[in-house]
């Protein structure tokens, strides 16, 4: 399915399955970068690693964590060390944010509840790493 | 170009693909957002109306075919995909378009 889509002028945004276990090589052979995300401690980083194993070995050409939820230097430092054990590369940080809690109550897009929130403005540079990386 | 997006349940994988659709949208580029997870909630994350909800209706399964690859099961489609696409994506807010990709059958990973 994804291998048949024209990627030239469209960005492609899959909210895949929890891992990639059960992905087909020709999926994968469909991607250019998965994003792992993860959270700033060791069972969720180890869980991204085994993902990233996986997703190497099916052949997507990129593969890069997310570190998300971090509420302090201390996290961004066990998220960094991990990441350097591991060669993995950290793609992006995102920050814990409280108003994800508010926009999810009143059941809004977290860029529509308040686009000026600190983990939006996050992604927002996440997108421009991605945008960077498409050949229009 | 085709991101996946990965993560163990409540890692914030949902909100991390959908934000992005949104914000890239937001720019003027063409976002096509794919909802492959089993339990599919990217469309409220993207700022679907939850009673616009019911719209969204998965890819029919009879337009999934499984076959043999080198030994694998794959899932093909007996349609192109961007027929697919024109027929069975949504209009989200925002101009980015979603397809769900729905449950594959039982006994099939």
């Amino acid at each position: 399915m994804l291998r048949e889509l024209p990627a030239d002028d469209l960005l492609v945004v899959v909210d895949m399955e929890a891992s990639p276990e059960h992905l087909a090589r020709s999926t994968a052979e469909a991607v250019n970068l998965m994003l792992v995300v993860a959270e700033p401690w060791f069972r969720s980083l180890e869980t991204a690693r085994r993902s990233i194993t996986l997703a190497v070995d099916l052949g997507i050409p990129k593969v890069a964590v997310v570190a998300n939820k971090l509420r302090d230097a201390d996290d961004h430092e066990v998220v960094e060390a991990f990441c350097a054990r591991h060669g993995m590369e950290v793609f992006a940080t995102l920050p814990y944010d409280d108003t994800l809690g508010d926009a999810e109550r009143a059941r809004a897009a977290p860029v529509d509840h308040d686009a000026d929130a600190p983990l939006v403005g996050a992604i927002d540079r996440l997108v421009d790493r991605v945008l960077g990386l498409a050949r229009w | 170009m085709k991101v996946a997006i990965a993560g163990k349940g409540g890692s914030g994988k949902t909100t991390v693909a959908g934000t992005m659709a949104r914000l890239a949208a937001g720019r003027g580029v063409d976002v096509l957002a794919v909802d492959a997870d089993l339990n599919p909630n990217l469309a409220l994350v993207l700022g679907m109306q939850p009673d616009a909800l019911d719209a969204v209706a998965p890819l029919p399964h009879d337009l999934l075919q499984h076959r043999q690859l080198d030994g694998e099961t794959v899932l093909q489609l007996s349609r192109p995909a961007e027929e697919l696409v024109l027929k069975y994506g949504v209009d989200c807010p925002g101009k980015v378009r979603l397809l769900v990709m729905g449950r594959p059958q039982a006994g099939v990973g």
